[in-house]
């Protein structure tokens, strides 16, 4: 079932076109990422979603009802942004049960459903500290619960692991899927980085001068690039999923790789070497 | 060398400490005066003539005090209100010609209080405002604004709109996620806007005059003629009252504004 | 989305109508200084006011002793208040006792401030006393006439102590982060510190101290309470001459006082002009746009 078709979409911001011409659709409890370099209009995308910025052309609509024209607060669509946007007015419990308490929910409900969301991005006992108290991994679980608390129709995720430390990344990345595998929500996340959009979703899709130039599974991307831009864009790497078994790498069964490391979930990186590019100088 | 400089530079302060404070002081030692004759560095005769006119004298001191908050009160209130409804049209909205809007705010600085104040006696007349609170609040309220202007716009362009935002993807409407999230952040600019537009109401004297034609009164519309009468005694006890409940009001403000300032951090 | 559009334009009401009333006000004295006042029978425009008020020796030397209590009372106040500034940064008392204590003359009205003048500067005020009681002075008629003379230093004087700490305070902010970035910068480089101040901290603030000049200079030249009880009878500064001229009996001369306000306007808006020139200048060669 499609939970978000976006048709035609055109998003202006005073004269300047930023995304002349989107469609997209997103099955029911998707993880789709949108991926490309930035400045590409993949943030404006989520935002015309979100209906932050208006269309001025085009429709977007959600369970098969046409939101285009309705107003941020009831699409029911949240954004996770890069930057976090707590409130710091606000404890971290009030900042998670804020969307219940627009909801209309009472407070001990409110109480009980923000400590379960705590407790679900791993911040037990944290309802009471203030925003400036917590580290940059710390509030960016405080945003994903707040976002989940809002029970959205669809989860916008916008380069929510780029302002944290490479270590945190990681964590926070099987957290969201984690949370996906529970919620299922419909999710969305925007990325420039390539390893964490192919390893990370379902279908992606790829995005240059505010067009989407293919919304593909990763593996037909990776495969079958659309064209000369979307190879151009992964040319110089190609990330292979799998695990470690008894020192021994493995993806689908075609390649094993005798490694001798922990075991775990990795991904295997190959990158073009004989290609000439200045990249390589660096 | 280093050291020299900077005791030079808190010899600075020091005198600039003596010559704000001093005045003060012998001020309050005026009002207690009886005769204070030359070449006496402290007063002959102590007396409490002055505080037995400010209380039970023509215009008593409760009255005054309570005409006067009141209209710096009204002032400051509207003032603050109209500079944030300005501040986020041009900061948020970022409504076409804001440039310009800028520039407007700060004319009434570009024309003197007197000028103003002369010109508009005309505009006031034919509105049926002379000699009225109304119009004085009015008048007041073109001085006390580019400062609170200029106060709201830095706050407000600061704050920004990131977490309306937020608060508007989560489901709360245009003005909830204005009452819920930028308000409580406005709150030290609010205070220090309406402090500073009530301290140049409280201060004005030709403007009052002018557009309340003596029927609007206030402690400077009082003081000013015991000055020109020359009884340095009384016209030091209203200024120990004008200053001390100017202070105690921008105290209470200061207070309120690093109240604000720490609930925010905490 | 509608909202989106109209709400702006109705938060802008309020600011259009305070506009409103400053235009009406300004329009009035132009109008009027032209001698064009309907009620009055008054229906010809003409230059004829100006001439006269700028014929009148009286009327001129009132102009020009408001026009030296501005410059004084600006150029003073600008350069104590500047050093004051710079002296609460450097001596770390950016904050606390100090700066409460140079917050106060803000809070103080103008025409307390004449009171505080009276007390200290009259002949038979605490600072002359003082000065006999020392054996500096012999006689209180020894002591210069600061007030009521045709010098108006007394009501100069008043000027810089209300405005050159408002002069501090308007500056700190700025030239206490310049002076923790670039100012830093320029002695990590070897600049002395005295000569950082001069060559960065100092240029980078004057955005903040000119635009505090020009409000003290309008301020002090349309100033009408603290002239009119510590300046001279004769002459009289210009807006305490224009009130005169405005309570004229004859309602018919009231295009005389306009014509006065109108040149104080006209003053006050070069005044404006120029500095907005130098802004831009300034902001120019250094790159930003205005």
């Amino acid at each position: 079932m499609i939970k978000l078709s976006i048709e035609d979409l055109q998003v202006k911001l005073g004269k300047n076109v930023i995304l002349p011409d989107i469609s997209l659709q997103v099955e029911e409890g998707a993880f789709i990422s949108l991926l490309g370099p930035s400045g590409c209009g993949k943030s404006t995308l989520l935002k015309a979603i979100a209906g932050i910025y208006p269309a001025s052309k085009g429709t977007v609509q959600l369970n098969g009802r046409e939101i285009t024209d309705l107003p941020p607060h009831k699409r029911n669509v949240v954004i996770v942004f890069q930057d976090m946007r707590l409130f710091p007015n606000m404890s971290v419990a009030e900042n998670v049960a804020y969307p219940l308490k627009i909801r209309k929910v009472g407070a001990e409900q409110r109480r009980s459903e923000a400590e379960k969301l705590l407790s679900d991005v791993q911040l037990e006992g944290f309802g009471d500290r203030r925003i400036h108290q917590l580290s940059g991994g710390q509030q960016q679980r405080v945003a994903l619960a707040r976002a989940l608390a809002a029970r959205p129709d669809v989860l916008l995720l916008d380069e929510p692991f780029s302002a944290l430390d490479e270590n945190l990344r990681e964590g926070m990345r099987a957290l969201v899927k984690e949370l996906h595998q529970k919620f299922r929500m419909t999710t969305i996340l925007v990325t420039h980085d390539r390893q964490e959009a192919m390893s990370m979703a379902d279908k992606a899709a790829v995005m240059m001068d505010g067009k989407i130039l293919q919304y593909d599974e990763p593996t037909e991307i990776y495969h079958h690039p659309a064209d000369e831009h979307v190879a151009e864009f992964f040319r110089d790497c190609v990330y292979l999923s799998g695990s470690v078994e008894g020192g021994v790498f493995r993806t689908d069964g075609r390649i094993e790789l005798p490694l001798g490391i922990d075991d775990g979930t990795y991904d295997v990186m190959l990158k073009a070497g004989a290609v000439p590019e200045k990249k390589e100088a660096e | 060398m280093n050291k020299k400089k900077n005791r030079l530079l808190r010899a600075v302060l020091v005198l600039t400490a003596v010559i704000i404070l001093v005045p003060a002081l012998v001020i309050v030692l005026w009002s207690f005066t009886g005769k204070w004759p030359w070449p006496h560095i402290f007063p002959a005769t102590w007396s409490l003539r002055t505080y037995e006119e400010l209380i039970f004298g023509t215009s008593p001191l409760p009255g005054l005090l309570g005409s006067s908050i009141l209209l710096a009160s009204i002032v400051a209130l509207l003032s603050t209100v109209i500079a944030t409804m300005t501040a986020r049209a041009t900061e948020i909205y970022r409504v076409p010609g804001r440039q310009l809007i800028r520039y407007a705010e700060f004319l009434p600085m570009v024309v003197p209080g007197t000028v103003f104040a002369m010109g508009f006696q005309v505009t006031l007349i034919r509105a049926g405002l002379n000699d009225t609170m109304t119009g004085v609040v009015l008048v007041h309220l073109v001085c006390g604004l580019p400062y609170a202007y200029a106060i709201m716009t830095d706050m407000t362009a600061a704050v920004g709109d990131a977490l309306e935002e937020q608060a508007q993807v989560l489901g709360a409407s245009g003005t909830k996620a204005f009452l819920d999230v930028t308000l409580p952040q406005l709150v030290p600019g609010l205070l220090s806007s309406f402090s500073m537009s009530f301290i140049i109401s409280y201060s004005q004297y030709f403007t009052t005059l002018l557009a309340g034609g003596g029927q609007v009164k206030t402690i400077a519309l009082v003081l000013v003629p015991y000055i020109q009468s020359g009884d340095r005694a009384l016209s030091s006890v209203y200024s120990v009252v004008f200053v001390g409940s100017a202070l105690i009001v921008f105290a209470v403000f200061e207070k309120a504004v690093k109240r604000a300032n720490r609930g925010m951090q905490q | 989305m509608k909202n989106r559009r109209v709400i702006p334009f109705l938060l802008l009401i309020p600011f259009m109508l305070v506009t409103a009333a400053v235009i009406a006000a300004v329009i009035n004295v132009i109008v009027q200084g032209l001698g064009y006042i309907k009620a009055f029978g008054l229906t010809t425009f003409t230059l004829d006011y100006y001439k006269e008020v700028l014929k009148r020796p009286d009327l001129v030397q009132s102009l020009l002793v408001s026009l030296k209590i501005a410059v004084f009372s600006a150029v003073f106040a600008s350069v104590l208040g500047t050093l004051v500034c710079a002296a609460l940064i450097r001596c770390r008392r950016a904050s606390g006792g100090m700066l409460t204590i140079v917050q106060m003359p803000i809070l103080v009205p103008h025409a307390v401030v004449a009171v505080f003048t009276v007390a200290l500067l009259t002949q038979n005020g605490i600072i002359p006393r003082i000065l006999y009681a020392a054996g500096l002075l012999h006689n209180y008629s020894n002591f210069p006439d600061f007030l009521y003379g045709t010098s108006y230093t007394g009501a100069i004087l008043a000027y810089i102590w209300k405005e050159a700490p408002f002069v501090a305070y308007f500056t700190l902010a700025l030239m206490k982060s310049v002076g923790e970035t670039l100012g830093e910068a320029a002695e990590n480089l070897g600049a002395s510190p005295l000569r950082s101040f001069f060559d960065i901290t100092l240029p980078m603030s004057m955005p903040a101290i000119s635009q505090a000049f020009l409000i003290i200079f309008i301020f002090a030249f349309g100033g009408y309470e603290v002239p009119l009880l510590l300046g001279a009878t004769l002459p009289k500064a210009f807006p305490v001459a224009t009130y005169i001229e405005f309570q004229a009996p004859d309602l018919r001369d009231r295009p005389y006082a306009m014509a006065m306000n109108g040149i104080t306007l006209i003053l006050s808006a070069l005044m404006a002009l120029a500095y907005a020139l130098l802004m831009h200048r300034m902001m120019k060669k250094r790159g930003v746009r205005a």
